[in-house]
């Protein structure tokens, strides 16, 4: 009896029949993701080519060992990688030159561009998220005289501020500095590169004294709840703020609940460029894949604008083709998904990533900085700045982890 | 006397009902959270008795990607891990125990070396191993790799279950005729069941309950473990009722099924000698 169960049990498990070709994936974890992706955009798929498709989800650990070690036995099971540019990276002698593979959509040269590395095209960018300006329409009455609202400049942001509260009489500029807000980001990945052309390596540069002390000034017309504010959807429906800088997903209600009242724009440029952050996934083929045709045909197809659109409604993440973004459906979506592609094709943009591989004492370093100068207005300290980066240095050095874009350029 | 006689049967039946109580509760929690409606979870105050029973949950879970074929690629890879580590478990168990050899206690302690590396340092080294062997993304393999993780204990165990069968049964039985292996099979072995079956309780739950091996080694053949680790932590609290609910199924079913030969060892067995 027992050997009957046994077998029964081998037998199951023998005619399960396999799907053409894998594909390992950092993103997509969540269920609801994971059988959306299953059945909204491979089953369709399946149907147009014959390829069917396994989605592995998978965490980090087990993607890089599991890419390590196919690479080591010269031969594998994954046919298609998805991961975060950080994910892919570190893999790039493990991975196809994937300049052959044609896109279904086009992808501005700037992304394109962070998936090439030791020579090849390492990765084709996939989808990407990313922080922004949200604008009530009401304050485009006081925008300056010759201001394009799609090219702003640090200095155009603060006469803007500054305009609205000379009419109004409120601070109605919105940065969110609350305890779980993401003003690290703005530090980092915005106000730094777009003053000093670095996240990191120009912390204590002249052109970060004035940065500093251009942030002094913006203060001024900052809403003074802004050290309270975690997310700038609420302040931006109540219309505490006019204009504000946050996380697609922090705004993205506020432009849901009133489509007819906001519009999303890129985040400003300052004297070195319009730096911003890219949270950027790509596709890539492993140097082993098991069948890089139908990988290839995988890769054109979720890069199609309408599979773009699809992974926007249903994950949330944004197209990278150029084409979808006048292909989102009408209302909050395509507010937001205009403001994103137009920061990602700024002719100054400077992508930057989220450091990796240190530990979250960067942030601090960053925030203390900013509540130091900006919040408690202390005199813009030299000294103060120089310490403050030797910890930084420190950090990057002790954990071995090298410096994000632009800095490890 | 009686009354301390009282007072002890007391507390020994307070430390059982406590340590009772410990294993149980999670496994209840999470059983009648698994059929618990899904809007009920997240009431606050939360009610430990449902309103009703809802199938809901489990449905969501079962009818998710892979997860019913995950579940028999677990039960396939156990049960393999489970004839391969008694095979090789129990006659090395049998040899420590009856005979004395060079470099006896050396081999005892060295069993233990198995599991001084962690299988994180191991996954890539083994992972390519696999792939030139062929033995990549099979349940076979995964099973060789938990039959490694499961000997040492198995070995232990048994080696510890044969010293207690007295040799001189063996002995008798060989002096009315019985070959060596006979005498082992018809006389200590017998004897040596409860054990045996606590080492496969063992081995099971260790084989069930692996992830890293099972997740680095196997890509379409996933054991459930290695399947829902990655989604489960990212999903919502439903489903991760459903999914630790059934993590326990599996192995208490084992449990109650090998039970009785846990029984035999503590009531006939010893009762004998």
């Amino acid at each position: 009896m027992k050997r009957l169960i046994l077998l029964g049990v081998l037998a199951c498990g023998l005619l399960v029949s396999a799907a053409d070709i894998t594909w390992m994936s950092t993103q997509f974890t969540p269920i609801a993701e994971g059988e959306f992706v299953r059945s909204q955009i491979l089953a369709p798929f399946a149907e147009e080519t014959g390829i069917s498709v396994e989605l592995l989800n998978v965490e980090y650990a087990e993607f890089s060992s599991r890419i390590e070690a196919e690479y080591r036995a010269g031969a594998g099971e994954i046919a298609v990688l998805c991961g975060l540019h950080g994910d892919l990276a570190p893999f790039s002698y493990a991975l196809a030159d994937v300049s052959g593979v044609i896109p279904g959509g086009t992808i501005s040269p700037t992304l394109m561009a962070k998936g090439q590395m030791a020579g090849k095209q390492v990765y084709i960018p996939l989808m990407q998220a990313t922080y922004l300006v949200v604008v009530n329409v009401k304050a485009l009455a006081y925008l300056p005289v010759g201001v394009n609202i799609w090219a702003l400049t640090y200095d155009d942001l603060l006469a803007w501020a500054k305009n609205v509260y000379e009419a109004t009489g409120e601070q109605k500029l919105g940065i969110p500095a609350g305890p779980k807000s993401l003003i690290h980001r703005f530090i980092h990945g915005y106000l730094y590169p777009s003053f000093t052309g670095y996240q990191v390596l120009a912390f204590d540069s002249a052109a970060a004294v004035d940065m500093w002390s251009y942030m002094q000034e913006l203060w001024q017309y900052v809403n003074p709840a802004a050290p309270t504010w975690d997310a700038m959807d609420t302040p931006l429906l109540s219309e505490e703020v006019w204009i504000a800088w946050d996380h697609t997903a922090r705004v993205k209600e506020a432009i849901v609940q009133r489509p007819n009242d906001f519009i999303a724009v890129p985040s400003p440029a300052g004297p070195a460029g319009r730096g911003f952050i890219s949270v950027l996934a790509g596709l890539a083929i492993p140097g082993t894949s098991p069948d890089p045709e139908a990988a290839a045909r995988l890769i054109t197809y979720l890069t199609t604008p309408e599979v773009q659109v699809k992974i926007l409604e249903g994950v949330g993440f944004f197209p990278v083709a150029e084409e979808a973004a006048g292909a989102v459906p009408a209302g909050a979506l395509q507010i937001l998904a205009k403001g994103v592609s137009a920061q990602a094709a700024s002719p100054d943009g400077i992508v930057c990533f989220i450091p990796g591989g240190i530990s979250d004492e960067y942030k601090k370093i960053y925030t203390d900085t900013f509540f130091k100068f900006v919040i408690q207005g202390q005199p813009v300290d030299a000294e103060y700045l120089r310490q403050q980066a030797t910890r930084m240095r420190e950090l990057y050095l002790e954990a071995g982890a090298p410096y994000p874009a632009p800095d490890g350029k | 006397m009686s009354y301390r006689y009282l007072l002890r049967k007391t507390l020994i039946y307070m430390a059982i009902l406590a340590l009772a109580l410990w294993v149980l509760i999670p496994i209840f929690l999470i059983g009648i959270s698994a059929f618990t409606p899904r809007q009920e979870l997240y009431l606050w105050p939360k009610t430990i008795i449902p309103s009703h029973f809802s199938l809901e949950t489990m449905r969501f879970f079962l009818g998710a990607h892979g997860v019913v074929r995950s579940l028999l690629n677990s039960v396939q890879v156990a049960l393999l891990t489970l004839v391969f580590t008694l095979a090789v478990g129990a006659p090395a168990g049998y040899a420590v125990a009856r005979f004395f050899f060079r470099g006896r206690e050396a081999f005892r302690l060295g069993i233990l070396i198995t599991r001084m590396f962690p299988t994180a340092l191991l996954a890539v080294p083994l992972a390519t191993t696999f792939i030139r062997w062929g033995l990549y993304d099979t349940l076979v393999g995964v099973a060789l790799v938990h039959t490694a993780m499961a000997l040492p204990f198995a070995v232990i165990i048994t080696t510890g279950i044969f010293m207690g069968v007295p040799k001189d049964l063996e002995e008798a039985a060989m002096t009315l005729g019985c070959s060596r292996l006979r005498a082992f099979v018809q006389v200590a072995l017998p004897l040596a069941l409860p054990g045996l079956a606590a080492a496969a309780m063992f081995t099971f739950v260790i084989s069930w309950n692996e992830v890293f091996a099972a997740a680095i080694l196997t890509v379409r053949n996933r054991t459930l473990p290695a399947h829902i680790i990655t989604t489960i932590q990212a999903s919502p609290l439903d489903f991760r009722f459903a999914g630790g609910f059934f993590m326990i199924l599996p192995a208490l079913l084992f449990m109650f099924l090998i039970r009785r030969y846990l029984f035999h060892m503590w009531g006939g067995a010893t009762a004998e000698r």
